[in-house]
């Protein structure tokens, strides 16, 4: 974390849990940096998140009102504080499992009333703090500790999913894309209604390990080698291709 | 340390005599208590609450929201809490199982809210049309590890309506879920009741101060909103006082969870109501709650007509539960009756405590508890 | 009125039972008295066997469901038949012809033809219900008509309104035509 961004951080907080080369921390600062080139004041915002790694991303870190909640459920605690006060900017963060598993009613029934929130996913594709299980996102194929002979089943594609369930605003790209993610997250808190963004981040320690991607820096060149622009693609890419861009409301 | 306010404010209706539902009472006792957040999901018997409630939230200055769920509606609830709003949520047995988790998040972030739980015959399904008392140990054991909410039994309309605004003050003043245990007979019963012109509403404390700690070891922290500039860190795992996680520290968890207890059962004079009827002379007492009491005091009454030494305690708190006052009763009493719509779950709490022959009767057929059953259960007893 | 009167009223589902029931106690509030209306349903929603009780008390009631009846308001013949045990000796029937026959058992009966004279007025026998509560209000120590009339002008969507208000008043007129002829 730069210096620059202190502000943002609790006082008290001297570093965080993530594992050595986790995408968790370099998302943390892409948010601080896009609140900051808003000039959004922290005392405004809300931040809530579920269990899981990614839930610790704004709790306790982030310097502002967070409401660290049950596994799964942070977008139906922050529908609650966002009907309540409309004034606060609430933003939730979570992983792949926790929104989008045992959340994922909750995510789609947010999108769908298009309550006032934005919802970052960090999608790692694995359930990191639980010990590398299968999610809802984890690739046909790809070994987990639950799948240990290989993935058998089909991941969500979670921009579709939102795009159906009725977002104002969808865009998925890696922690490896760091400006365009940073944009997308701007653009997702201005704009009013359900936005969300999948920010695909790698998780070495649980994923990377069980798929024989070696070291952090396997997995930046993984996700490098396997984001492609949604104006690049050509729809006949096979599905261990990641499409990045923005789906809807670009 | 600042305490939480009590206020006169007008009722939500004019005053004057109503003819309402049970699950109308409730909706017009929340919105009189000041409730601003309604997040719920349809179940029957309670589906009436949260009919009333979408129409007359709004009007109120009020937001109403029908959540996906009841794990959705309990977790709105509480976000809405700590962005500074009375809270509520009503549903039956399958919602109140289903809401578990939420509520144990409640009671250790210290989130107020009231829970309106109209019982009907469980388990699973069971009768869902059909009254029932079955919900009672769940609202002190359902959720995981030890937690402590206030539970109230209301008998008649007048009750709900008035409950419910007691469960809003009781929540606001100790920081707690409070649990409303409706009955299917009662949601649905009709009566006339009296809303008064003003009632005595309670606003919590916002502080400023820790919101998870005090210096007494039974303390109510102040409560800031969401919104106050206070950058409150709230959490379900073991926080300090100022919220941050203490997860392996076995002091700041023994303090925390202590304190949690101490803060009801410190309180419970305060917190604990209940009412005796013919209890002076009598040689047998029934302990009853909810419906059942009624049926109850009706026995009592035709049997003190002949004469018979009988008498009745009901309780309107279950949680906490007045084991002091059921001890010292027992102690005077040659025989004590219960009669619950339920497989006897709080006639085990009467048990631990009982110092006379206890008679426990059950009924889970999905009918109330008739006079006339308790009538002949006293004349055998008497025999 | 005596201190508390127990009032039962059946019949199959569609009969409007729940809805009458619903009225007589809330004119009973119109009237100053302490109510409680209850209500049980068969297993269907429509077609079976449909019970509402109202117990109307001058002192808060104790046991808001009814023991034994003193009115029974029969708008069926098997519900006739299922609530006559629990009618009290000295209790009153009032019952519909068009679908009960009544038998003889010590109670006092009083012949309301309210789905004939619903048929007669509106084509349909769907106001029978607020007849019979018409015909009610004529036994002494009940509701008043006074007090039924605001209660359903109060309780009526707007489109039923009118239609009710005069099914009450032929209910009424009914009582009354017989009171003379007697
Ligand atoms: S387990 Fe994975 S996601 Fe969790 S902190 Fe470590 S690298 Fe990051």
């Amino acid at each position: 974390m730069t210096r620059a961004l202190e502000g943002y951080i609790r006082p008290e907080i001297t570093g965080t849990p993530f594992c050595p080369g986790c995408g968790h921390g370099s998302l943390m600062g892409t948010i601080l940096r896009a609140i900051e080139d808003l000039g959004w004041d922290m005392d405004d915002m809300l931040f809530v998140s579920g269990i899981g790694c990614a839930g610790w991303i704004p709790s306790p870190h982030f310097n502002a009102d967070t409401l660290h909640t049950l596994h799964g459920r942070a977008i139906a605690f922050a529908t609650g504080a966002k009907l309540v006060n409309p004034d606060l900017r609430v933003m939730v963060i979570g992983g792949d499992g926790d929104l989008t598993s045992i959340g994922g009613n909750h995510l789609i029934h947010a999108a769908r009333r298009n309550i006032d929130l934005t919802v970052i996913c960090a999608n790692n594709m694995i359930y990191g703090m639980t010990g590398g299980q299968a999610a809802s996102t984890t690739p046909v194929g790809c070994f987990s500790s639950t799948t240990p002979q290989g993935n058998p089943y089909p991941p969500f594609d979670l921009c579709k999913l939102l795009e159906g369930a009725g977002a104002r605003y969808v865009a998925r790209f890696a922690i490896t894309q760091p400006l365009e993610l940073r944009e997308a997250i701007k653009k997702a808190l201005t704009l009013t209604g359900f936005t969300f963004v999948e920010a695909v981040s790698p998780c070495p320690t649980q994923f990377g390990r069980r798929n024989r991607i070696d070291q952090a820096t396997g997995m930046i060149r993984y996700l490098q080698e396997h984001c492609l622009p949604k104006e690049e693609a050509t729809g006949s890419e096979g599905p261990d291709k990641i499409i990045t861009g923005e789906f809807v409301g670009a | 340390m600042s305490e939480a306010t009590t206020q006169q404010v007008t009722a939500s209706l004019p005053e004057g005599r109503y003819f309402f539902s049970g699950n109308e009472a409730v909706a017009e006792g929340a919105l009189s208590a000041g409730c601003r957040f309604y997040g719920g999901y349809p179940i029957t018997p309670s589906s009436e609450i949260m009919e009333r409630m979408a129409a007359r939230l709004p009007e109120r200055g009020g937001v109403f929201i029908q959540m996906e769920d009841e794990i959705a509606s309990i977790a709105s609830v509480i976000g809405a809490s700590w962005a500074g709003a009375k809270a509520m949520t009503a549903t039956s047995g399958p919602g109140i199982s289903l809401m578990q988790e939420g509520i144990g998040y409640a009671v250790f972030t210290e989130t107020p809210c009231v829970i309106v739980d109209i019982q009907r015959a469980g388990p699973s399904t069971g009768q869902a049309t059909k009254v029932g008392s079955g919900d009672i140990m769940q609202a002190k054991w359902g959720s995981h590890g030890d937690a402590l909410p206030i539970a109230l039994s209301p008998w008649s309309v007048q009750e709900m309506f008035d409950l419910t605004l007691q469960a809003f003050n009781l929540a606001e003043r100790f920081r707690v879920p409070v649990y409303l245990m409706g009955e299917e007979a009662t949601a649905h019963l009709r009566e006339g009741i009296r809303v008064p012109e003003r009632v005595e509403v309670v606003e919590r404390n916002r502080g400023p101060g820790d919101p998870f700690g005090t210096d007494e070891p039974d303390g109510v922290p102040p409560m800031p909103a969401f919104g106050d500039g206070q950058k409150l860190l709230v959490t379900g795992s073991t926080h300090d006082r100022r919220g941050f996680r203490k997860t392996d520290d076995p002091e700041t968890h023994r303090v925390l969870v202590e304190r949690l207890h101490k803060k009801i059962l410190n309180h419970a004079a305060e917190i604990i109501q209940m009412e005796a009827y013919h209890l002076e002379d009598a040689r047998v007492g029934i302990v009853a709650y909810g419906f059942t009491a009624r049926s109850a005091l009706f026995a009592v009454n035709r049997l003190r007509k002949e004469g018979l030494p009988v008498g009745l305690l009901r309780l309107k708190t279950l949680w906490p539960f007045p084991y002091e006052t059921v001890e010292a009763l027992t102690g005077s009493l040659a025989h004590c009756l219960t009669f619950e719509m339920n497989m006897g779950q709080v006639s085990g709490e009467i048990q631990k405590v009982c110092r006379c022959p206890l008679s426990v009767t059950t009924q889970v057929n999905g009918t109330i508890i008739s006079p006339l059953t308790i009538e002949r259960k006293i004349r055998e007893v008497l025999s | 009125m005596r201190e508390i009167i127990q009032i039962r009223l059946a019949g199959f589902g569609g009969q409007g039972v729940v809805l009458a029931g619903m009225l007589l106690a809330a004119a009973g509030v119109k009237e100053g008295l302490e109510v409680a209306n209850s209500n049980s349903y068969g297993a269907q929603a429509r077609g079976s066997a449909c019970k509402a009780e109202v117990v109307l008390g001058k002192r808060p009631i104790i046991f808001p469901h009814v023991l034994t009846s003193d009115i029974l308001i029969a708008f069926s013949h098997e519900a006739y038949g299922l609530f006559l045990p629990d009618m009290a000796p000295e209790g009153t029937i009032l019952y519909d012809p068009y679908h009960v026959s009544p038998g003889e058992t010590g109670h006092a009966y009083v012949e309301v033809p309210a789905t004939q004279t619903a048929l007669d007025t509106f084509g349909t026998p769907q106001s029978a219900n607020i007849v019979m509560l018409g015909a009610l209000t004529e036994l002494p120590e009940t509701i008043s008509g006074k007090s039924m009339t605001e209660a359903v002008r109060e309780n009526s969507p707007r489109r039923f309104l009118e239609a009710n208000l005069k099914a009450l008043a032929l209910g009424i007129a009914l009582m009354k035509n017989r009171k003379g002829s007697d």
